[in-house]
């Protein structure tokens, strides 16, 4: 046995608990004949160990961090030559992609130009390989939603609403947890920003001195680095509404927790996920990591992680590994016609249920601002850490 | 947070120094030693009479350390009290005639010391390693900074060290909170493009006033160097090739005024120099070209043009350092000097 593992490439994969699940490790290694070495972390613990330890993974599964860890020197080109399905990542799709999202939107450093920068302007060598994308927005209780805020329409502000107060948890990865509390300050009148995308010094103050004020009234019952984090928070933990991904939702759902995620008036958090290849990796891992890169645009993980609510960068690749009633669900925005499962197996999805905000194109053309690694990341950082010590 | 710089301060061990920081010899010292060997050599007699004012005059320095420095003489019984302002050599007890003599004709041999620089301002002495110390904690916080712990750290007064942190503050480093506490970082991305925005509108200008002045064996050396530098640069590699252009070459100028006004916005290259230390090393070719052509247009006799090549060189240089300290961003706990705390 050990022997006929040591023939075998192995991979070290790192990223994050939502992606690097045990089901696509396995189906990984059997399709592809490889070891895989998932490496998981929160998203913060990711990055910093894809900028600080570059020696030990040799592909990142990262989520809005490219231009940082191509700064860092981290990552290295990806030849798109070598990509099947390349041209059919929805993400640069207009067909399929509406939207006026602001922020670090998908195609913003993607491509690698001659001057050794990263662009939007096409060019055969890339930073990363899309995988996945989705829109997040906050998730409530519906029983307590109705009770507090009646049938207005759902909304950010609620994250900082005082009708709220004490019952509500924010994600603490300071990108995110920004994004978030400027479209509730924004939404709810409070504060104006010129680019919610990319906040400047004094609006990035503005924000930290409100949360802090909330946070020391106790406004905010909890944060969370990670999906099952956020579970206990709101299955144990008395928090009723707060910044949710979904498949967080949808595993609550399962233990009885009837959770809705929300469709915001002022539209969603976009972000999308991608592979990239470590500065380090060469020779016959090099090639296997490509085979891997290549594996993702299959439709096959693309389909697995559909069934926890994410959209695979090839949809229609990952359609021919769906039940049509699965696809009917999570893309098409109809009502189940069947109990649907997760990627474990569990029954996440009743029959009849329709997905919350509808199909793939009225949510994903509602993207009001893509997670953003924002010009002063590393004030915010600070500011946030602030927030959260205070 | 209060309570952490107490914590700090009863932690310290009493000597505790930076690194390469000498031990300075205050004004008092200086002139109580010159002093004690003049009255023991027999230089300055018995009876002289020495007067705060003439003493002071004598050292170029002001009166309080004079007095310091006579009230130890006169602790150590070589002199005594003649009156207010005034002692007169010898012990206590004894019956002197008072010589009035003019100090200034003694071979003190005070130049010396005046000459090696023992007698800068104290704030000067302490001023680059705590500016540096302040720097180096900026892009990871919000710091507060303990007057208290730092007059310990250096072992020198709060009006010392009021003058030091006021001259930080005229960098634009720290400033005060509502409580009137000095506050260091966090650093933004538009401070540092707002030093790179005087770098752009300063340098240029600088190097045309320096060309003249730079020999091209001078110039050449300095690109050769670049020449033979490594792929990937260290923090020290870095330095030296930043030195060679933007202080030997750029700052090659009579203007104080200007080189004052330069060096206030050199923290950019502080960024780059913890980007080198604490990420990664950092890719040689982007400087290595930049700072070739401005040193080609150098020896080629034309100015303008490597004035507009310095310029080229750092807009590149403002987005490649945005760039550096947004990867900062990861890094969570830096080590800070004792007398920094970070706020929450």
């Amino acid at each position: 046995m050990i022997r006929r593992h040591s023939r075998r490439p192995r991979l070290r994969v790192l990223g994050t608990h939502e992606i690097l699940i045990e089901p696509i490790r396995q189906q990984a290694e059997s399709d592809l004949g490889i070891i895989v070495e998932d490496q998981v972390a929160d998203s913060m613990d990711a990055v910093r160990r894809a900028v600080t330890a570059q020696d030990s993974f040799d592909i990142y599964h990262q989520w809005h961090t490219v231009d940082l860890i191509w700064s860092s020197r981290s990552i290295q080109p990806i030849d798109t030559g070598k990509i099947a399905g390349w041209s059919e990542i929805a993400l640069w799709s207009k067909d399929q992609i509406r939207s006026d999202g602001i922020g670090d939107g998908p195609q913003g450093a993607l491509f690698l130009q001659k001057d050794g920068t990263l662009h939007s302007k096409p060019s055969d060598r890339a930073s990363m390989v899309p995988t996945l994308h989705g829109v997040d927005a906050p998730g409530y209780i519906r029983s307590v939603r109705n009770h507090i805020v009646g049938k207005e329409p759902d909304s950010w502000s609620w994250l900082l609403d005082d009708r709220w107060h004490g019952k509500v948890a924010l994600a603490s990865d300071p990108s995110v947890g920004i994004i978030e509390a400027a479209l509730a300050l924004e939404s709810s009148g409070h504060l104006k920003f010129g680019d919610i995308g990319n906040l400047e010094e004094e609006e990035i103050d503005s924000i930290a001195s409100i949360l802090i004020r909330k946070k020391k009234i106790g406004h905010f019952r909890g944060f969370w680095s990670y999906g099952e984090e956020a579970e206990r928070l709101m299955s144990r933990g008395g928090v009723c509404l707060q910044s949710i991904w979904s498949p967080s939702v949808f595993r609550l759902r399962q233990t009885g927790v009837d959770v809705v995620c929300s469709a915001p008036v002022e539209g969603y958090r976009g972000w999308y996920a991608g592979l990239c290849l470590s500065s380090r990796v060469s020779g016959a891992v090099l090639e296997a990591a490509y085979a891997y890169l290549n594996w993702w645009l299959s439709g096959k993980p693309g389909a697995i992680l559909s069934r926890q609510g994410y959209y695979a960068a090839t949809p229609q690749r990952a359609r021919s590994f769906l039940e049509e009633k699965e696809w009917n669900f999570w893309y098409a925005g109809q009502a189940a016609a069947s109990d649907l499962v997760d990627p474990f197996g569990g029954i996440c999805v009743r029959s009849g249920d329709i997905r919350d905000g509808g199909s793939y194109e009225s949510r994903m053309s509602h993207v009001r601002v893509w997670n953003s690694f924002m010009d002063e990341q590393n004030y915010l950082v600070r500011r946030w850490r602030e927030f959260l010590n205070a | 947070m209060v309570k952490s710089l107490a914590q700090k301060r009863r932690r310290r061990p009493a000597n505790e120094r930076p690194l390469g920081f000498e031990e300075p010899q205050r004004y008092y010292e200086i002139v109580e030693t010159k002093l004690r060997s003049a009255i023991r050599s027999g230089l300055i007699r018995a009876g002289t009479v020495l007067y705060e004012a003439a003493v002071a005059d004598l050292f170029g320095v002001s009166r309080p350390p004079v007095k310091r420095a006579l009230q130890m003489l006169e602790e150590a019984d070589l002199i005594h009290r003649l009156n207010r302002r005034g002692y007169i050599v010898g012990p206590s007890g004894t019956t002197l005639q008072p010589i009035r003599t003019n100090l200034h004709r003694l071979s003190l041999n005070i130049i010396e010391p005046l000459g090696t620089g023992a007698l800068r301002a104290s704030w000067q002495r302490i001023y680059e390693a705590v500016e540096e110390e302040i720097l180096s904690c900026s892009p990871f916080g919000t710091f507060q900074i303990s007057e208290a712990i730092l007059c310990d750290h250096y072992t020198v007064s709060r009006t010392v060290i009021r003058d030091v942190l006021n001259r930080i503050h005229g960098r634009g480093l720290i400033e005060k909170d509502r409580w009137s506490h000095w506050i260091a970082g966090p650093l933004s991305a538009r401070r540092l493009d707002e030093h790179f925005a005087m770098r752009k509108i300063l340098e240029p200008a600088a190097l045309i006033a320096a060309s003249g002045t730079l020999t091209p064996e001078f110039v050449m050396q300095r690109r050769d160097r670049l020449d033979s530098s490594s792929q990937d640069l260290s923090e020290s590699e870095l330095d030296h090739l930043e030195r060679d252009l933007h202080w030997d070459c750029v700052l090659a100028i009579k203007n104080r005024r200007l080189i004052d006004a330069i060096e206030q916005n050199h923290l950019s290259f502080f960024i780059n120099r913890q980007f080198a230390a604490k990420i990664c090393l950092i890719q040689a070719d982007p400087i290595r070209a930049e700072h070739r052509l401005v040193f080609e247009c150098l020896l080629l006799k034309t100015p303008v043009a490597a004035a507009a090549a310095l310029e080229k060189h750092i807009v590149a240089a403002a987005s490649r350092t945005r760039s550096r300290l947004k990867v900062l961003s990861i890094l969570k706990d830096v080590q800070v000097a004792p007398y920094l705390a970070r706020s929450s």
